[in-house]
């Protein structure tokens, strides 16, 4: 099955899993943004534009999905995604810590965009935002790091021709 | 990738960029600006969504169980304790039912031979002190009138007889002792004498010292005869349930179960006062059963 549909196909389904088992299980009021673990560990395997693409159009899917603000998470996820893949460009990804630090910082700086664009809409967001959502879910983004980026690097590691996608 | 090309991939880059961004501001919260791809979407994962949803719903009762299993088990105590507690109720409710079915009768045969006897009503406060006598202790004693040889009955029939009395209590011989003899006669055969002692089995009675050649039958009802002075006549004992020839063949016995349960006395009478005897009040089928007599040749 060709990369990126597999990666669609995830992002549908921690999109469900998203609206679905997560809400269980919110921490300090968030659950975890999967779609942005999802394009952040892409980051790791794809250069800038590719990962740009890829963030784009999945934010621009979760925007659909969702169905109000539709480009918000296409404009912060693709941003992400190509900031992402520039400043990962060589990193050591065998190493835990590169997915870690890359998750959370990624979060982070993704979480201050919705904040911002947010504001930009119009929305009543003020940037107090950033310790009641933005920090949580980093921290929650990143501690499901150590769970998933296993499966995810074996899956990616073991068909070289992914890698060049 | 030409120089041209690379401007006209980032030209179409900005533009759809631009066009995102500006589709933000044109799909707010609550819109029905959402594009159809979106409904699409969302049809497409929403059967998904569905099954994660029930099995997430189904997940999350499981750390519910064991949470509430202290609770329930405290509830289960309570309600254990409660049960208990109810049915202590229903039976006491129960018991209650039945002494008032009990009363109810015995109201009514007090009230039925209230022109026969004067009768005076004790309580069973415990039987059989001894291995070897069929006795009962009753709750009126000399206090109350009561004095040994008064005869003691039911609605169902005789009992026995007081034997001994203290100041408020009366010990009754009962008929099933073998040392409780009485005098009795078949109902129906009114002038067939017998007397009817009790048998090694407390069940039953046996009628002895019969005739062999008197009339005798299972399904008859023997009676007191009163010949003995002691017990009144008419009074009900048993029904006849077998006849048999005693040793010797010029005597036959019959075996009686006795109308009175014994085992499940509660409350008794005590006549203190014979009126009329019962058997001068007798209803007509008695004249139509001395009729028939005749026919048998029974002895006077």
């Amino acid at each position: 099955m060709p990369y990126y549909l597999t990666m669609f196909l995830l992002g549908g389904l921690g999109l469900v899993l998203e609206a679905t088992l997560f809400s269980q299980f919110t921490i300090a009021g968030v659950k975890p943004d999967l779609l942005l673990i999802l394009i952040i560990f892409n980051c790791l395997f794809q250069d800038s534009s590719k990962g740009g693409f890829f963030g784009f159009f999945l934010g621009l899917f979760e925007d659909l999905y969702l169905g109000s603000y539709i480009g918000m998470n296409a404009l912060t996820k693709g941003l992400t995604s190509f900031l992402g893949s520039r400043l990962l460009q060589g990193a050591f990804r065998e190493n835990l810590l590169v997915p870690v630090i890359a998750i959370f910082l990624g979060s982070m700086f993704n979480g201050m965009m919705i904040v911002f664009l947010g504001k930009l809409v119009g929305l009543n967001w003020g940037w107090n935002l950033f310790y009641w959502k933005v920090l949580p879910l980093a921290i929650y983004n990143t501690c499901l790091v150590p769970f998933v980026y296993s499966g995810y690097y074996h899956w990616v590691d073991q068909d070289p021709e992914q890698q060049s996608l | 990738m030409t120089r041209k090309q690379k401007f006209m991939v980032s030209l179409v880059l900005i533009a759809v960029l631009f066009f995102t961004f500006k589709l933000m501001f044109f799909t707010g919260m609550g819109g029905t600006t959402a594009l159809p791809l979106g409904g699409a979407v969302r049809e497409i994962l929403a059967p998904l969504q569905k099954g994660i949803t029930l099995i997430t719903t189904a997940l999350k009762n499981v750390p519910v169980y064991f949470k509430d299993n202290r609770f329930l088990q405290q509830q289960n105590k309570e309600m254990a304790e409660k049960i208990v507690r109810l049915e202590e109720e229903v039976y006491a409710l129960k018991e209650q039912e039945l002494e008032n079915q009990r009363l109810l009768l015995l109201l009514q045969y007090k009230e039925e031979k209230s022109g026969n006897y004067d009768l005076a009503m004790a309580r069973v406060i415990g039987r059989n002190h001894a291995n070897w006598y069929e006795t009962l202790l009753v709750d009126q004693g000399s206090k109350q009138g009561i004095w040994p040889g008064m005869v003691v009955v039911n609605h169902d029939g005789l009992i026995g007889r007081v034997i001994a009395v203290t100041k408020n209590t009366a010990e009754v011989l009962l008929i099933l002792d073998r040392e409780g003899a009485v005098g009795a006669r078949i109902f129906e055969n009114r002038h067939t004498p017998g007397v009817v002692v009790g048998t090694s089995n407390s069940q039953y009675l046996q009628m002895i010292h019969l005739p062999h050649d008197l009339p005798i039958e299972p399904n008859q009802t023997v009676v007191t005869s009163g010949l003995s002075g002691v017990y009144p006549p008419g009074i009900r004992i048993g029904k006849v349930i077998e006849v048999l020839p005693e040793p010797g063949g010029l005597m036959k016995r019959a075996t009686l179960k006795p109308f009175v349960d014994f085992f499940r006395l509660e409350e008794v009478f005590i006549i203190k006062q014979v009126k009329i005897p019962e058997e001068q009040v007798a209803p007509q089928e008695e004249v139509r059963a001395e009729d028939t007599l005749a026919g048998f040749g029974g002895e006077k």
